[in-house]
């Protein structure tokens, strides 16, 4: 498999955790990127932990391994428009996607991206393509 | 930097590789008033590029597993807040 990838928050999470489990998937990859509401999203865990050597680490690995992926804008036009997917996916029963990810995945249809996540179910049911590393 | 659509107008080419090749974000402005920014889009990378770069972190399961746990909450937190001021059917 070879497509445009956008990257999610989770999948990052995975990466600190465990590099190894991502890596050979990427390799495989042509085009990686991400969104900048993917970094506002990971940047909640690096402010958030009690624990300051915590928040020291989560930011070395947001500096170092998330803030060199090409990280995608979010469009104002989109601010309008995301109510539109979250509403379909909700009233269709679907799923109950957030605001977050719904502007994640407007991005990743705006750029014909796929949808790296471990949340499968809530970018499915906003019609986007998705794939999980780990499976 | 700011110019005014006018400048813009006259020189765009110009402007727009300094956008692109400077990296540098244009404020546009529009009979004194601030109207529009032309900025960079973000370059390209390869999947194996970053694989190389993500192979250099050492796991680190106490601080992963931290900050899944408080993205998790967050999520489900935004969720239930949305179930009670939304409720919908």
């Amino acid at each position: 498999m070879s497509e445009k990838i956008l990257i999610d928050t989770s999948v990052f999470v995975e990466g600190e955790i465990d590099p190894r489990v991502l890596v050979d998937w990427l390799a495989r990859q042509d085009d990686v990127a991400t969104s900048e509401l993917v970094l506002a999203e990971f940047s909640v865990g690096i402010h958030a932990p009690s624990d300051p050597a915590t928040r020291e680490r989560a930011r070395k690995f947001f500096t170092d391994y998330i803030l060199p992926v090409p990280a995608l804008p979010v469009l104002s036009q989109e601010f309008r428009e995301v109510g539109r997917l979250i509403g379909d996916a909700i009233r269709h029963g679907k799923s109950r996607p957030s605001l977050g990810d719904g502007l994640i995945a407007m991005c990743a249809l705006r750029e014909d991206r796929t949808v790296a996540t471990i949340n499968i179910k809530d970018f499915t049911a906003m019609g986007v393509e998705t794939v999980n590393p780990l499976k | 930097m700011k110019a005014t659509a006018a400048d813009v107008g006259r020189s765009f080419h110009e402007y727009l590789s300094r956008v692109m090749h400077g990296g540098m974000s244009v404020e546009i402005t529009y009979h004194g008033r601030r109207a529009a920014v032309l900025s960079p889009l973000p370059g390209k990378m390869t999947g194996k590029e970053y694989a190389t770069i993500l192979s250099r972190h050492k796991p680190d399961s106490k601080t992963g597993n931290e900050v899944k746990r408080i993205l998790q909450e967050q999520d489900e937190h935004e969720r239930k807040n949305f179930d009670r001021h939304v409720r919908v059917r």
